[in-house]
């Protein structure tokens, strides 16, 4: 009985104890350890509110750290990282050999395929193959291309209409139109370049109207030479353009996408080229009134400007392979990246901004006419590879697109441009 | 009142009482201890952390604001060495292309370099945005009403409270990041028509540790105080919980953040810490109840352990005390306890068994007196009877009846004398012969009597009837079953201080089995066993160890089929025999 009582008495006290206490701290002792996913993205809106809802559903045994990002200061963050050794878990990076040489020859990325062969609901056949050659590096796969993208020049109906104009077809036409639209407060075309956006992807479809532009981009890679006849005669036509005042003044000012569709929808310009990833952006009215034209032919020697386009693989997923290696992080790695290759998430970002799928997917019925527009445009095109896809450094592409600011800005001459772009080409190549 | 005037005091009830004291005297002071600990605490050490918290806080708001101030300067510093006259009519030159880029650089190094910085904006007066984001809408910036303010103003800096910076992104979306806003009017030096505003967007998250409820900020409701704008630029959620009532009831400590221009008010509370402190009191409360009440009850198991083993020995000693010998005696565990249980006991045993020997002899007296009484009415006719025989055998001249009738008559005498008088041995040798002589006509000359007995012996005083019931054993048992040559020696002599009759017989002796079961009845304890049967070697055995102890009485030797001797001892004391 005595026994009993002594028992129950320290019972008694250790649960007084517990209850003085808090129960808190036992909580804390018995919580199971949650890995944690560092997951960084250039989506910064419109994504994350599906991150949050995703976080929400996995949150008992996932707990993913977002680091959002808009446009370009996302790749300056990722470099950082990579610099300061803090590449995140999972993150977006930009296609191609040009951007993500550096993490192979570094050894930070893992060859995709492990991750097709560890993943029960993603195999590397759910992917159009044309869009996996954008993240081969000597035969192997580094990243998981996510979004496709299509150049498309588009005028606003209306404005040529008011004003009596014909869509031009040329860069004759250009010249011709762009003192009345000028006279009007219409600017021509807003292009503008800060950082390289969007001129140097623009410079890439003029220069691939030159009979063998496109080859010789596709040449540079071997050759490192970026000076042939299509890259003269399209800084001739970037040159023209800036001497007509078919651009604005202020090119870096300009130098934005979200600048671009804003002027565009407001009617402060009559035309743009521009990019699939903003689609989204386009006013329904605006869209409705848009006309998806070939770009003007530069000079009568052009190829036929109504058979290509620019385009290629923007974003792809890329996986740390020090966070792979983690046995503790690998299976919650998978996880994630598998709900970034569903279709919940393709038609999130096709909707919220326009990036087309590289997963074989049915597409939805889109509520902005652009992107039937565009989705119609690109049945009738082939697509080129930008420029950025065939340097040999990332250092030569910055140096290409600073090229390119400078050459829209009017501060640099066909022969500036030209050598400059050369000169980081060759500083790599020493 | 009892006698000893114990008014009713127990052991038990005073360690219940000094148990109730050693468990509810230190609880009551340990409480008493530590609820005055914790007024003193919150009286003062708490209000001097709170202060703390408030200069904490302070000062960390100061370093935020501080660096907003670096950032204007630099900024400042960049744009006024190399100054863009920014318009939108004629293309910009080379230089003004590389300027514009390098702020442009600049400002996103600062934005990047100070991560809780959300945007840099430079709005020149040509409406020209220059922004350390890569696209903004320039319109809705411009828009607004802080912008128009500070376009008026004489350059003061205005802390526009939060708000979503819409004007961030190139187009709408569906969601804006939330800021506060640091704006400030520049003129370039030499030209006070080249205005340009400074705008830093501060993301709001950097002030989540002052506007969540953390504990440590959880007594303060705290805000900031923007005067320059009349109206609090922040308010932490403590603060935005309190009613108008609670705030004007407050006492409120100010500190200034930034001078004329920015003031925390904080409001240290006590009631919060009181609240939390009761909580904590009252636990401690309980758990030293509960820790006390089972002390107390572990305490007053044990000590019943010892006193109730004392009560019940005490209520077993008033019912011995009122004559009940029969207690059921109290068990323990403890040592000594135990040691005074079994001597009490023992004790109680004792005197029973001495009460029970008392009565015994009582009542043995009392038969005695009734046989001597019943002998005294009867003997006097058996004398008359006696003489009036022996008279006619003198006048007949037979000398044998007349000898036979005299032993008789002397024999009847001495047994009707009392059983517990003393006589001398003599006496009661001189009474054997008067019953050898008649148990000589029954045998003639089949027995030789023989007598030893010292003369010293003759005196010693010893009860009556020893000798006669033993003799009459070793004729019933011995020399009747010999027939002829039988051989009777009775000896006496004394030894030591113990005088020692020895009654001899040549009969058959007794068989070793028989023998041995006689001797283990002669060895007994007189006080344990009553005396019911007055005959016989036992009862004369009992009698001899209940008057003189248990070391003397009698001791049967035998050798079958040829002798038996009994050994009768009696304590001898020279001084008292002389007396």
């Amino acid at each position: 009985m005595a026994k009993r009582l002594i028992c129950l008495f320290f019972l008694i006290l250790l649960g007084s104890f517990t209850f003085a206490n808090g129960g808190s701290e036992q909580e804390q002792l018995s919580e199971k350890k949650i890995p944690t996913i560092r997951f960084a993205y250039s989506w910064a809106y419109g994504f994350t509110g599906l991150l949050e809802q995703y976080k929400d559903r996995v949150k008992d045994h996932i707990r993913i750290e977002q680091e959002p990002n808009v446009g370009l200061q996302h790749k300056e963050n990722i470099l950082i990282d990579v610099a300061s050794n803090n590449l995140p878990d999972i993150f977006t990076f930009w296609s191609y050999e040009t951007n993500l040489g550096d993490f192979v020859k570094n050894d930070h990325i893992i060859d995709i395929q492990e991750y097709f062969d560890a993943s029960k609901l993603i195999d590397r056949n759910n992917f159009y193959e044309s869009s996996l050659k954008a993240t081969e590096i000597n035969g192997v796969n580094y990243a998981i291309p996510h979004e496709r993208f299509f150049g498309f020049f588009v005028v606003n109906k209306e404005i040529f209409k008011s004003l009596n104009l014909p869509y031009p077809k040329t860069w004759e036409d250009i010249k011709k139109i762009s003192p009345i639209l000028l006279e009007n407060d219409i600017i021509p075309i807003s292009m503008g370049s800060f950082k390289g956006d969007p001129g140097h992807l623009f410079f890439s479809a003029l220069t691939y109207q030159s009979p063998n532009g496109y080859d010789e981009t596709l040449e540079m890679k071997n050759s490192n030479n970026f000076i042939y006849p299509g890259t003269i005669n399209a800084t001739k036509a970037v040159l023209d353009l800036i001497k007509c005042n078919a651009i604005p003044n202020n090119t870096i000012y300009s130098g934005s996408w979200d600048h671009q569709i804003n002027e565009y929808n407001n009617r402060r310009t009559a035309m743009i080229y521009t990019f699939s990833w903003n689609l989204a952006l386009f006013r329904p009215e605006i869209a409705d009134n848009s006309l998806i034209i070939p770009v003007p032919r530069i000079n009568k020697d052009v190829r036929d400007v109504t058979g290509f386009t620019v385009g290629g693989i923007a974003l792809s997923i890329c996986i740390n392979k020090k966070s792979w290696n983690d046995s503790d992080k690998q299976n919650e790695i998978i996880q994630i990246v598998d709900w970034l290759l569903s279709e919940e998430v393709f038609i999130t970002r096709l909707n919220q901004q326009g990036t087309f799928p590289t997963l074989k997917m049915d597409i939805p019925e889109f509520k902005n006419s652009m992107y039937y527009k565009v989705e119609e445009y690109i049945k009738t095109v082939e697509i080129f590879g930008i420029h950025e896809f065939y340097f040999n450094s990332l250092n030569a592409f910055n140096q290409f697109k600073e090229a390119n600011d400078l050459l829209w800005s009017g501060v640099f001459s066909k022969h500036d441009f030209l050598n400059f772009v050369q000169e980081g080409i060759n500083i790599n190549n020493e | 009142m009892n006698k000893s005037g114990h008014k009713g005091r127990t052991i038990r009830k005073d360690l219940v009482g000094l148990l109730l004291l050693a468990t509810i005297l230190p609880s009551i002071l340990i409480t008493t201890l530590f609820a005055g600990n914790v007024k003193k605490i919150i009286d003062t050490d708490v209000r001097a952390y709170q202060e703390v918290i408030i200069d904490q806080t302070r000062n960390s708001l100061e370093n935020i604001f501080t660096s907003v101030n670096i950032i204007h300067r630099s900024v400042i510093g960049k744009i006024v060495p190399n100054y863009l006259p920014l318009e939108f009519e004629e293309r910009l030159k080379k230089e003004e292309v590389i300027a514009l880029k390098d702020l442009l650089s600049f400002l996103h190094t600062i934005a990047q370099a100070y991560t809780y910085i959300n945007g840099i904006y430079l709005i020149y007066d040509s409406d020209y945005i220059i922004s350390s984001r890569l696209s903004i809408r320039t319109n809705v910036l411009l828009d607004k009403s802080w912008v128009i303010i500070s376009r008026a103003s004489d350059g003061e800096e205005y802390i526009i409270g939060p708000h979503f910076a819409e004007y961030n992104v190139g187009l709408p979306q569906e969601e804006y990041d939330t800021v506060i806003s640091s704006i400030q009017k520049f003129y370039m030096p030499g030209n006070s028509n080249n205005e340009i505003l400074i705008q830093v967007d501060i993301n709001l998250s950097v002030f989540q540790d002052f506007i969540e409820s953390m504990d440590y900020n959880e007594q303060i409701p705290m805000y900031i105080y923007n005067s320059r704008m009349e109206s609090s630029l922040l308010k932490n959620d403590i603060f935005n919980s309190m009613n108008e009532k609670q705030i004007t009831a407050s006492e409120q400590i100010k500190r200034e953040i930034k001078p004329d221009h920015l003031y925390l008010h904080a409001l240290p509370r006590k009631d919060h810490i009181l609240e939390k402190f009761r909580s904590a009191i009252l636990g401690m409360i309980l758990i030293i109840s509960i820790i006390s009440f089972f002390i107390f009850l572990t305490a007053l198991l044990l000590s019943r352990r010892i006193t109730s083993p004392l009560h019940d020995l005490y209520t077993y000693m008033k019912q011995v005390g009122q004559g009940d010998f029969s207690p059921i005696y109290p068990r323990t565990n403890y040592l000594e306890l135990g040691y005074l249980i079994e001597r009490f006991r023992k004790m109680v045993s004792d005197i029973d068994n001495l009460i029970e020997t008392v009565v015994s002899k009582e009542k043995e007296t009392t038969e005695a007196r009734l046989q001597a009484l019943q002998a005294k009415i009867n003997p006097h006719f058996l004398y008359n009877t006696l003489d009036v025989i022996r008279s006619i055998a003198l006048e007949h001249d037979n000398m044998d009846i007349n000898e036979m009738t005299l032993s008789l008559s002397r024999l009847f005498r001495y047994n009707v004398g009392n059983l517990e008088d003393t006589t001398t041995l003599k006496n009661e040798i001189e009474y054997i012969y008067d019953y050898l002589k008649i148990q000589n006509y029954r045998f003639g000359d089949r027995i030789t009597v023989k007598f030893s007995i010292e003369e010293e012996a003759n005196k010693v005083q010893i009860t009556r009837f020893v000798l006669q019931p033993i003799i009459e054993n070793s004729f019933k048992h011995g020399l009747e079953l010999r027939g002829k040559g039988g051989l009777l020696k009775i000896s006496a002599g004394i030894v030591e201080d113990t005088l020692e009759i020895r009654i001899f017989d040549n009969g058959p002796g007794i068989k070793p089995q028989k023998l041995l079961r006689i001797q283990d009845s002669l060895i007994i304890d007189a006080q344990k066993n009553k005396v019911k049967n007055t005959h016989g070697l036992n009862n004369v055995n009992l009698r001899l160890k209940l008057l003189y102890g248990n070391e003397y009485g009698i001791y049967l030797t035998s050798e079958y089929l040829k002798w038996t001797e009994v050994r009768v001892t009696i304590p001898f004391n020279p001084e008292l025999q002389n007396v």
